[in-house]
């Protein structure tokens, strides 16, 4: 690189050094034409051509991944309502008379459960236990948040984990 | 493509054609435009990312997945903005997201490398004081290119897209996702910190 007073490297330095921000800005841009790049090897041009075809595929992977996003935000909806269910009996056909009903569909399956398999009879037991469980509106009122969250998280997830696979 | 706008040129002559025209059409499932995107951008992609990772392999490596998220995302590229900024943006990002992974060591001018030692700035001036001859090498391209790799990465960054890829202030401040203040902040840094480094 030559010392003249037009070398921009030059340039750079003195302006640099007197404060003088614009032409110090403009000497540099100059002056960084001259740095050497790594070249893009023949081997890598080729690797991001053969990238560059398989984008083709993009349009059926962005409908699909739409698809099973739809999909899970549907999944979260009902689950997130089952609950409310609940909540729209007690309005419709009165909490006593909904409770009674609950209870006793719970009774029945149990002792139907009973009559079978002692597997059946846990998840009798189970399911017994969770139905008075959610019928309280602490109950529901905890499921459904607990839906509500888990449900954003899955959503959440499945937009971050398309961005982790690219 | 949001704000798309209907192609003026011919598919199959995509040389002269605007970014926006040349995204449209990549979108469409053009090969002609997804290969001139990669004509295009590969240099400035590469050139980006290796100035921030330092290791050709790795570079290369990124480079790819940087290309593959762009035609991934292309879907989601505003024509109203430029195509270079954007791609570069997910350079940056495939960068930075590398190195927040790996940490690398950075020599720092400013603060000393050993506590017990001073600045590594004051070693360079104490132990090698500059003889007209290094003078005359520390001039050269090269040894700006080595003072470089000394600079955070930040501000290799911005050096690198204001300086050889030419781009605004604005622009800088979109791919490195900072405000513009901080941007020119940086860029006035970084040129003392190679002003330093050469010193």
């Amino acid at each position: 690189m030559s010392r003249m007073p037009q070398d921009p490297w030059a340039d750079w330095w003195k302006a640099e050094g007197t404060g003088a921000e614009e032409r110090a800005d403009a000497a540099l841009r100059e002056a960084f034409a001259a740095i050497s790049r790594r070249p893009v090897t023949a081997a890598l041009h080729d690797r991001l051509i053969a990238i560059s075809g398989r984008s083709q595929a993009q349009p059926s992977r962005t409908w699909s991944e739409r698809w099973v996003a739809a999909g899970l935000v549907l999944g979260a909806l009902a689950l997130t309502a089952a609950p409310l269910t609940v909540l729209v009996g007690f309005v419709l056909v009165g909490p006593a008379r909904l409770l009674t009903s609950v209870v006793r569909a719970c009774v029945w399956m149990s002792e139907w459960l009973n009559a079978g398999a002692s597997v059946w009879a846990l998840l009798a037991r189970t399911g017994d236990a969770v139905g008075y469980a959610v019928v309280t509106p602490a109950g529901s009122s905890f499921l459904t948040v607990s839906l509500v969250v888990a449900s954003m998280a899955l959503v959440v997830l499945n937009r971050y984990l398309s961005v982790e696979r690219s | 493509m949001a704000a798309g706008r209907p192609p003026s040129s011919d598919p199959a002559t995509l040389a002269g054609a605007s970014d926006g025209e040349v995204a449209y059409h990549a979108l469409a499932g053009s090969e002609v435009a997804a290969r001139e995107i990669v004509r295009r951008y590969e240099r400035p992609v590469f050139n980006l990312i290796d100035r921030l990772v330092r290791e050709a392999p790795v570079s290369e490596e990124l480079t790819q997945d940087a290309f593959l998220k762009v035609f991934r995302k292309l879907h989601t590229f505003d024509a109203r903005q430029r195509l270079s900024a954007w791609i570069l943006r997910i350079a940056h990002n495939t960068a930075i997201d590398h190195l927040r992974r790996h940490r690398p060591v950075v020599l720092s001018f400013d603060a000393p490398a050993d506590p017990e030692r001073g600045a590594l700035v004051d070693e360079l001036r104490d132990d090698k004081p500059l003889p007209d001859q290094l003078l005359d090498q520390m001039r050269t391209a090269d040894a700006v290119d080595r003072a470089l790799d000394t600079l955070r990465p930040e501000y290799r960054a911005v050096l690198v897209l204001r300086y050889q890829e030419g781009l605004d202030y604005e622009e800088i401040a979109g791919i490195v996702n900072r405000p513009i203040g901080t941007v020119k902040t940086f860029v006035h840094r970084a040129r003392r910190a190679l002003a330093r480094a050469m010193s």
